[in-house]
């Protein structure tokens, strides 16, 4: 009796060891499909204006944070929950977008990635996000 | 001659005249990055992160096409000390509640509270939003609920109907984000109990409400709010003197919002959630050990 | 605002019940009104708030705690809280009464 529950603990702790593992290994996203309009999509404020980046980042601290972390790396503490990868604002993929087409990923999303049209619903708030982002370049 | 007004309610009066007054001083506070062309009117961040302020509401709310989903939890008078762990283990009341935003400025609610098994209804407008410009400095808001008493048949005795069980709480907000640091709102009601099963209760009450936000990071802040129930004795039906003897509503606590929650929890002395409740009956006196602890949880779902 | 289902201004009146003039027993006129208004879940249930009004406990409970007064019925604390205290949203006349001339009758475990 005895052998057969140490069997039992032992196969279960492996198939839990390995699932956990499995878990553990996210996929980065498929390449996003733009509409053509995001793409070309013009800020409704300056770059680099003093006063918008507070409310960037206080909104990024509210709405972003706990998924991509506080420098945007992906390593936020709800992250590890997804199934797909968070991704690194401060890569040059990231950075090489244009401003749309990162507005498009942040405030219309798809998938895990919420929508955020709801939740920030002014455009200048929205286009502050992104500039916070995009002060996360290495 | 008799005073009117308690010095509570003068107090608030007073706030609500500087609210008033430093509305034009504060006019360059918003700080907004200057646009090239002339921009349309751009409402103000909203004064409170949530649209819940303890037990009353803020001037907030959510966009169309939100649910809020909210627990209110209050335990039991921290009177009794260790014997009851400050109230944790005392009887305690306890409202769930769903608000829907139809509009950006309209929202209803529903809700159900343990204490007199109370269902209540509720609708919130924005009348007017505060703008970023501040051409409008400040936003008004109509708050409603409709409360149904679900006690048994036989507390309002054989003359019994269904109407006995009706009251109705009416509030003008009035609220205005300052920075984004500090927060101010302030708030008269007028409550209504259709029946009371003593005859030494007013029915009508009109009670005056505020609060105030510090918020010291971007997810957290503290508020400090109280109700104070009015003693005015010419919408009284006693014919003596009347005793008021509710006692206002004092709360202070730590609000912890991030993009789809609100936790509140806080020290408080009311413990019958529904305004109309709090400001008709609340015996507990936030200055002689009527104080309990209270927990508020939302959650938000966009569709 | 204040609309809906009229504006009413009632003070609701409780008449006197008549007299009971029959024995009251405990098992079969107290104990239903505990089960009925007092003893659920969260309340004086079995191991909740006391007393526990339970119909197992109900009568050890309310003479451990002192609760009936033959003496003198109407300084009961059962009855003193169902008519006038704490529990008194929770009660009614008719029950008030029912508990206190069975209080009168001796409280006896019947």
């Amino acid at each position: 009796m005895k052998k057969s529950i140490k069997q039992l603990v032992l196969l279960s702790s492996v198939i839990a060891f390995t699932v956990t593992m499995m878990s553990m290994t996210q996929k980065p996203g498929e390449p996003w499909n733009i509409p053509a309009k995001y793409k070309t999509m013009k800020s409704t404020i300056k770059a680099g204006d003093a006063s918008i980046n507070a409310e960037g980042k206080e909104l990024y601290n509210k709405h972003c944070k706990a998924c991509h972390g506080a420098k945007g790396l992906g390593d936020g503490p709800k992250a590890a929950s997804m199934k797909t990868s968070t991704g690194d604002f401060s890569s040059k993929a990231f950075q090489a977008q244009t401003d749309g087409e990162i507005y498009y990923q942040s405030i219309v999303g798809r998938g895990e990635m919420p929508n955020f049209e709801k939740k920030i619903l002014d455009e200048n708030d929205r286009w502050a996000v992104v500039y916070y982002m995009r002060n996360m370049k290495k | 001659m008799k005073k009117i007004f308690t010095t509570y309610g003068m107090m608030t009066l007073l706030i609500a005249s500087f609210l008033f007054t430093s509305a034009t001083l504060f006019a360059q506070e918003e700080t907004e990055a200057t646009p090239e062309e002339p921009q349309k009117e751009r409402p103000a961040r909203p004064a409170f992160e949530s649209g819940l302020l303890f037990d009353n509401a803020t001037s907030t709310i959510q966009p169309s096409k939100t649910l809020e989903m909210i627990i209110q939890h209050r335990f039991g008078t921290m009177d009794n000390g260790v014997s009851d762990l400050f109230g944790i283990w005392a009887p305690s009341n306890i409202r769930l509640g769903l608000n829907f935003s139809i509009l950006n400025n309209l929202m209803i609610g529903v809700g159900t509270t343990k204490y007199n098994k109370m269902q209540d209804i509720q609708i919130k407008y924005n009348v007017l939003q505060q703008t970023r410009s501040n051409s409008i400095p400040l936003t008004i808001t109509l708050y409603e609920v409709i409360g149904i008493d679900g006690s048994a048949d036989e507390k309002w005795g054989p003359d019994y109907k269904f109407s006995n069980r009706m009251s109705y709480f009416s509030q003008v907000i009035l609220s205005r984000r300052f920075n984004d640091m500090f927060s101010l709102q302030v708030a008269p009601s007028f409550t209504h109990y259709n029946a009371h099963i003593v005859d030494t209760l007013d029915h009508d009450r009109i009670a005056i409400s505020a609060a105030a936000r510090f918020k010291f990071s971007p997810q957290s802040s503290i508020i400090v709010s109280g109700d104070f129930p009015l003693e005015i004795q010419s919408i009284s039906e006693q014919h003596d003197v009347t005793i008021l003897d509710s006692k206002p509503n004092i709360c202070i606590g730590w609000e912890v919002s991030t993009s789809t929650h609100a936790f509140h929890m806080y020290i408080g002395s009311a413990q019958n959630i529904i305004p109309q409740e709090n400001i008709m009956f609340n015996k507990n006196d936030f200055f002689d050990g009527g104080i309990l602890i209270g927990l508020n949880v939302t959650r938000l779902w966009s569709f | 605002m204040t609309l809906l289902s009229g504006c009413e201004y009632d003070y609701m009146e409780f008449p006197e019940p008549p007299p009971i003039t029959t024995e009251l027993k405990f098992s079969s006129d107290i104990i239903p009104i505990f089960n009925e208004s007092c003893n659920m879940s969260g309340c004086h249930s079995a191991g909740a708030f006391e007393p526990d009004l339970s119909p197992a406990n109900a009568y050890a409970s309310l003479n451990s705690l002192n609760m009936i007064d033959t003496a003198n019925p109407a300084n009961s604390l059962i009855y003193k809280a169902m008519a006038t205290g704490s529990m008194k949203s929770y009660s009614s006349a008719v029950k008030n009464q029912t508990v206190l001339t069975w209080i009168q009758q001796g409280a006896k475990n019947n």
